[in-house]
């Protein structure tokens, strides 16, 4: 195929143009001859005309506030397993900080999870698979209890992003947790996260402890608690799948769903089958992790 | 409610709250185009909720690097149209590799696609992949006879494939491996073929031509991208070949090589006819 040439983003924009008929003639015919000659440029022209070719969707408008999104320093490209592997040493010291600070029941199953050695998440390829994905809507389409779900499975990832040094990442779940927290409806949460974001962004030290035992203190009484702390638990369950601990899995407690979640038969369904999977021993990582994954989907909203 | 045909006129100079500012208002725009993009690629669930957030922190990135360079030439949306459709060209490509799903594996969904990339472009037998899938499917569960009734359809459309065995392809000799001589020869071909063509027509009826015949596309779509009036397109399309194939012949190429260099798919060897665009008198040679 003919050399393509870079397609900077001045060149993105001027195909933009020149698909909602916006060049002149000149311009249109040096876009045309370039579409000719540049694969690279032609299958960019290709696959965007799919796009053109749907109604376009409506643009919300801006939060009522300024919303302070986080802004990633330059850095280099994240690598997908590179910054894994400072990251092993953090995670026993996470799990013991993080699961001991909430008994949700009589039961504690986070003490004995407290126990076990994430290391092998290390050498895992998928954990980041779960990486953040802003809510849509900015957040406040998810219901209270979806989103408290999800800000103690985002919560768990924050700290082990954190942890493991990767700060694009940290700062990319940061923001998702500012979301939730407006969609929780707490304005104490929500500021909690907007100043860690500012400090993850500053790259000053951040206290993650803190936020966590400032964050349980505010939802004391508050219907989100339970979902959040199960949203934790079952994050926590996921990366040992993937730190190769299903042995130590099984010996847990099971989860109970919260009554928020009662009548959501999907993830009623799903957590038997997890019961049910961890029951048997021939059953491999890769059944639980996918019901594991299945769970958090059905939960998130 | 905001329209998309509003937003903002230039970015360059714009502090980075203001460019927060317009990420957050278009978030939903950008959503609702990594889920169609999504959907175009077959990607599955994880595959595509990875691709939303690793395209997400692309744009981003670097102080919103990309979206700063916005000058205002565009609609915003329709620049980030293009930005997303340059973003989800790369994932593809670090995806797929060379390999591209054949419009058959899309037409049959996600689990289609997953099951001939497996078989296509990791070389696995049925057999192997079928495994896979099932050993990857947990939740939900893929049946194996599902999987196995799809191996048999994807396997009819590879038209003209032959399969030999391993001892058959010992005795075959061995081809050039040098990695740069036949893509450098290709590209020498297509320059010489372009640079003759468009000394013969214009460079916008040879698009028309290309994605007509290189893509597969209608004259409806391919006049609704160029801007150009559907009705007359058809005689332009015939004129516009049959000049090209004059040209190119009397230049000294011959036309079957020509089609080949171009890797135009659509034989366009038939007599075309300007009428039915339903029934179009060009034969298709084989998917993409």
């Amino acid at each position: 195929m003919s050399e393509s040439k870079i397609i900077s983003i001045e060149d993105q924009e001027e195909l933009a143009a020149y698909l909602e008929g916006g060049l002149g003639p000149g311009e249109r015919a040096r876009v045309e001859e370039r579409l000719v000659r540049d694969e690279r440029y032609y299958e960019l022209f290709e696959i965007a005309l799919e796009s053109f070719s749907t109604e376009e969707p409506e643009v919300s408008p801006a939060p009522s506030e300024p919303t302070a999104f986080p802004t990633a320093r330059p850095s280099g490209p994240r690598s997908n397993t590179g910054w894994l592997l400072p990251l092993a040493a953090g995670l026993v010291l996470l799990l013991g900080s993080f699961l001991v600070l909430r008994s949700p029941g009589p039961v504690d199953p986070w003490a004995t999870l407290a126990e076990v050695d994430l290391s092998g998440l290390a050498a895992s390829h998928d954990w980041s698979r779960q990486s953040w994905s802003l809510p849509r809507g900015s957040g406040t389409s998810s219901s209270p209890s979806q989103a408290a779900f999800r800000l103690g499975v985002r919560l768990v990832d924050l700290e082990v992003a954190q942890r493991g040094g990767d700060r694009e990442l940290a700062v990319g779940l940061s923001t998702e947790t500012v979301l939730l927290g407006e969609a929780l409806g707490k304005r104490s949460v929500e500021e909690a996260f907007r100043r860690l974001r500012a400090d993850l962004l500053e790259a000053e030290d951040t206290d993650l402890g803190g936020v966590r035992a400032s964050l349980l203190a505010e939802l004391e009484g508050h219907p989100g608690l339970e979902p959040f702390l199960f949203g934790a638990q079952v994050e926590l369950r996921r990366l040992l799948v993937l730190a190769g601990q299903l042995k130590e899995l099984r010996e847990t407690e099971a989860l109970r769903l919260p009554s928020a979640f009662e009548g959501n038969e999907k993830a009623a369904g799903l957590m038997r089958e997890i019961d049910s999977l961890l029951r048997t021993d021939e059953v491999g990582e890769v059944r639980v992790r996918a019901a594991y994954d299945a769970l958090i989907a059905a939960l998130a909203g | 409610m905001q329209t998309a045909d509003e937003g903002p006129a230039d970015l360059r100079k714009a502090d980075r709250e203001g460019v927060e500012k317009v990420f957050l208002e278009h978030l939903s725009f950008i959503e609702d185009r990594l889920e169609h993009q999504a959907q175009r690629s077959s990607f599955s669930g994880e595959v595509a909720e990875d691709f939303s957030s690793w395209a997400k922190m692309r744009l981003i990135e670097d102080g919103y690097r990309r979206l700063r360079a916005f000058k205002g030439r565009s609609r915003f949306t329709s620049f980030l149209t293009v930005v997303i459709a340059n973003l989800v060209h790369d994932y593809r490509n670090h995806i797929w590799g060379r390999y591209r799903p054949s419009a058959a594996a899309k037409r049959m969904g996600a689990q289609a696609v997953e099951l001939e990339c497996l078989l296509v472009r990791d070389g696995l037998s049925e057999n192997e992949a079928v495994a896979m899938l099932l050993s990857e499917g947990g939740v939900p569960q893929v049946h194996e006879e599902e999987l196995r009734e799809l191996a048999s359809q994807l396997s009819q459309r590879q038209f003209g494939r032959t399969f030999v065995g391993t001892e058959e392809l010992a005795e075959l000799e061995a081809p050039n491996t040098d990695p740069g001589s036949e893509a450098q020869r290709r590209s020498q071909s297509l320059e010489l073929v372009l640079d003759a063509a468009l000394a013969g027509i214009s460079a916008q009826d040879f698009l028309i031509l290309k994605m007509i015949f290189g893509s597969g596309k209608s004259v409806a779509d391919a006049a609704r991208a160029l801007r150009l009036d559907q009705a007359s397109l058809y005689r332009r399309r015939d004129r516009s070949l049959a000049k090209l194939r004059r040209h190119l012949t009397e230049s000294g190429f011959d036309w079957s090589e020509v089609r080949e260099v171009l890797n135009w798919q659509v034989v366009v060897d038939s007599q075309l006819t300007a009428e039915d665009e339903s029934e179009p008198a060009v034969e298709i040679g084989t998917e993409r």
